[in-house]
């Protein structure tokens, strides 16, 4: 039985690992919405929420569901500046038993500043939308007591203005495959969780593969292969118990070269427990690591930290058993745009 | 070659400036008084209308509210048409069949009275462009079907006092609703002209009106009367085009007539060509090819670098490279002959037409000051349409402006411009469409598309400190 046990583990990391491999190529790196950190915790952290997500495992790390300690419902909403928005639903549940455990995720985020729209006369046109709706499930494998395994995947549609006639705006609808992502998790090193994973796997963006394609498109502007994305979370640091230091790097390889691009970014952030209920949260999202960290130069312009902050409140046995999560988050824009405000409600079960 | 001379121009009845906005389908935002376009009369005045009813006047940087024309509080006034001529201008909505005259010159420009309301309630009448139509201190507008309107400053109110059947009788103009619409497409008046206290009427069919001091109408036909002076065959064959000149000994007019023909038929105004007439020269352009030809004394001469001119101002200041003429004139402007064309894009212009050409471009547009929607993208979608978008916007006073791109994470994606300097707007636009573009590529200089979707374009002043973002969506790769 034993034996048995240990030969799933090897056949579902080498499975992890020959699905990155294959999947990983130039189909780009997912999204404005990928890659704005989701959810109120891991924003109010710069977006370094892979190593130790609070919800949302099916985005931040598929392979943490098996290890969670409850099942968690979140709703969360966040409001940016030049008429943008996002919601998401998600559902993160272990299945201890089994070793396993799954979850499911549903995004809407709407783009903004549709309503000012010109035609080639400078006349105003209306009717234009512009949105995606993501559909993502995961599921996740305990390899061992501190290690798992997770694949996510799923499904997205998206709506685009493409032209317009009369005033009108033509919008375009479009639906596939959103891209796959793979995770490892470790937790096997005193107070440190440790996890690894590859993002927007098979995932294109062709605007022309219509009719069939499975043809994603995201607004990033990047041409960049699979994200890599490294999580490391230190826990009870030093004398302080309750609180957390957390770093996401995530490194890209960028298919035009990486003269005039990031090698890597890097988000920060720490978590400061009180007495188990409150939680004051501060993040610098996306350090640019290739030898100009901080720089304002021209060549640090596509990515410059923004700090970001929040906190976050308990409710003990609000709900029967339950408990019920609030978190609160702001991130500034480099672009000088304002600020995003998200607000999470979760429930723990 | 002899080109008109200034003198004449001004005498000529056909020196106006008549420009036609038609805002079909787009619904003007608040506070946005220009949109689509610019209008403007002889004096060079810009004029707007806002969402509420405001009709706007300036020249240069200031706008002042000129009237007020909803008919109602809170109305919207939108797919408007606007005629503007020397005397007034004349707004028609024709989502709920609205018509009002804004007359100026003679009268104070503060007064916001100065509508007259057109407004045949189910009478199935039209109002026409007001031209040079002011005689005795009255100004007329053609009402097409009823004939026209005498319009007159009665007790510091506009007022239509008359509506005047061409051959016909003058009705007191106190019920609109109650005039007969004229008998005959002979009298169906197309436009109104005023010379010196002569009042011209064109319809529909060859029959000219003319209303003369004595009260008396009498008519002419320009096809008998008037002097074929030449006819032009575009290259592309048919239609052709005739330019007529007026036989003055019978009419006792000094102006000259162009008419456009089709096929053999009267088209009035002509679709294909726009041409001004004075004295025994005529001016002419084929809007499709932009071809510029005189007309003199019977000789027909092409105008290369008048052409040519035109052409590369296209090139090098419009996205677009077909914007919409929609007439042509000429006027004096602090003692020089200028040629202005009134365009989709605003007044296009010229000084030295007869040496050295080079076109301008005046258009009015709100200063930067933040927000979606003080500046946009021109188009704003970037498609296999058009493959270059204009960011436009206007500076309240020079500065240097930088513009970047972010896509919708705000993540920075490139810079189009780099504190390069730019003029006040004014009375155009800051922009420079030669850099102030995006072609969709990193590179700005053609590539590899990014990806599509929905993208910020940001503005920055140096000096000013002002910021603004506007949209831009990108739907190809």
């Amino acid at each position: 039985m034993h034996s048995a046990r240990l030969l799933l583990q090897k056949i579902s990391l080498f499975f992890c690992i020959a699905t990155a491999l294959w999947g990983a190529g130039p189909g780009g790196t997912g999204d404005a919405l990928l890659r704005a950190p989701l959810g109120a915790t891991a924003a109010s952290l710069g977006g370094a929420g892979s190593a130790r997500p609070g919800v949302a495992v099916t985005h931040w790390n598929p392979a943490a569901s098996a290890l969670l300690d409850q099942s968690r419902l979140s709703l969360g909403n966040r409001i940016r500046p030049l008429g943008r928005y996002e919601s998401y639903l998600s559902w993160d549940a272990p299945m201890r038993r089994r070793g396993m455990g799954g979850g499911a995720l549903f995004r809407y985020s709407r783009a903004g500043g549709l309503d000012s729209l010109r035609d080639e006369n400078g006349d105003m046109i209306t009717g234009g939308e512009s949105f995606s709706l993501v559909l993502d499930g995961s599921i996740s494998l305990r390899l061992s007591g501190v290690l798992s395994a997770g694949l996510a995947a799923g499904w997205a549609f998206n709506r685009l203005p493409s032209d317009y006639e009369g005033g009108t705006v033509t919008n375009r609808d479009y639906s596939g495959f959103s891209g796959a992502t793979v995770f490892l998790l470790y937790t096997g090193l005193e107070n440190y969780s440790i996890s690894a994973g590859l993002r927007d796997l098979f995932l294109t963006r062709s605007w022309s593969a219509e009719d069939g394609g499975s043809g994603v498109f995201y607004t990033i502007e990047d041409r960049a292969w699979t994200k890599a994305v490294l999580g490391v979370a230190r826990h009870n640091l030093g004398t302080v118990t309750e609180f957390t230091l957390m770093s996401d790097a995530e490194v890209y390889a960028f298919h035009g070269g990486i003269a005039d691009h990031p090698f890597a970014l890097i988000d920060l952030g720490a978590d400061w427990n009180f007495a188990g209920d409150l939680s004051l949260r501060f993040g610098v999202a996306d350090i640019l690591l290739n030898g100009e960290l901080f720089d304002r130069g021209r060549d640090s312009r596509q990515y410059r930290p923004s700090l970001t902050a929040g906190a976050g409140y308990v409710f003990r046995e609000r709900i029967g058993r339950s408990d019920l999560l609030v978190d609160y988050a702001f991130r500034g824009s480099g672009a000088g745009a304002g600020f995003d405000h998200s607000v999470d409600v979760s429930l723990l079960f | 070659m002899s080109l008109i001379t200034a003198e004449h121009c001004i005498r000529c009845s056909l020196c106006l400036l008549v420009l036609v906005l038609s805002v079909t389908g787009a619904e003007l935002q608040s506070n946005v008084f220009i949109e689509g376009g610019a209008w403007y009369d002889t004096a060079w005045h810009v004029y707007g209308v806002t969402d509420s009813g405001q009709v706007l006047r300036g020249q240069g940087d200031t706008f002042a509210e000129y009237g007020r024309f909803g008919a109602k509080t809170g109305s919207s006034w939108s797919s408007q048409s606007i005629t503007v001529g020397d005397s007034g201008f004349l707004v028609r909505d024709y989502r709920d069949e609205r018509k009002a005259a804004f007359m100026y010159q003679p009268f104070d420009p503060s007064v916001s009275a100065q509508r007259c309301s057109l407004s045949f309630s189910g009478s199935g009448a039209s109002a026409y462009g007001l031209q040079n139509s002011f005689r005795d201190s009255v100004f007329y507008v053609s009402l097409h079907t009823h004939g026209i309107a005498a319009v007159s400053r009665g007790s510091g109110r506009l007022r239509v006092d008359s509506v005047m059947h061409p051959g016909g009788q003058t009705l007191p103009g106190k019920e609109l609703s109650a005039i007969p619409p004229v008998e005959g497409d002979s009298r169906r008046v197309l436009s109104v002209n005023a010379q010196a206290d002569t009042l011209w009427a064109t319809t529909f069919t060859d029959t000219v009106w003319y209303h003369t001091p004595q009260n008396q109408w009498e008519y002419i036909l320009p096809r008998a009367g008037y002097d074929i002076i030449e006819r032009l065959t575009p290259t592309a064959g048919e239609p052709m085009y005739y330019a007529l000149r007026g036989d003055t000994t019978s009419t006792d007019s000094a102006e000259a007539l162009w008419i456009s023909a089709k096929d053999g038929q009267n088209v009035l105004p002509a679709e294909d060509v726009e041409s001004y007439a004075c004295g025994s020269s005529a001016l002419m352009v084929l809007t499709d090819t932009m071809r510029f030809t005189t007309i003199s004394n019977g000789s027909v001469d092409s105008l290369p670098a008048l052409s040519n001119a035109f052409a590369r101002f296209v090139d090098t200041q419009f996205v677009i490279k077909d914007p919409q003429v929609y007439d042509m004139d000429w006027s004096l402007h602090e003692g020089k002959k200028r040629l202005v064309l009134a365009t989709s894009r605003g007044l296009v212009y010229t000084d030295a037409f007869e040496t050295t050409p080079q076109f301008h471009i005046q258009r009015q547009d709100r200063p930067i000051s933040g927000g979606l929607k003080e500046v946009y993208a021109q188009p704003s979608i970037l498609n296999d349409r058009f493959g270059r978008v204009v960011f436009t916007y206007s500076l309240s006073r020079a500065d240097r402006v930088s513009i970047d791109i972010f896509d919708a994470n705000m993540d920075y994606v490139c810079s189009i411009t780099d504190r390069e300097a730019r003029p006040a707007g004014g009375a155009q636009h800051s922009t420079n469409p030669a850099e102030d573009s995006w072609d969709g590529t990193r590179s700005n200089r053609g590539g590899e598309m990014v990806s599509p979707g929905v993208y910020y374009f940001r503005i920055t002043t140096e000096e000013g400190g002002e910021r603004a973002f506007g949209t831009v969506v990108v739907a190809k790769n």
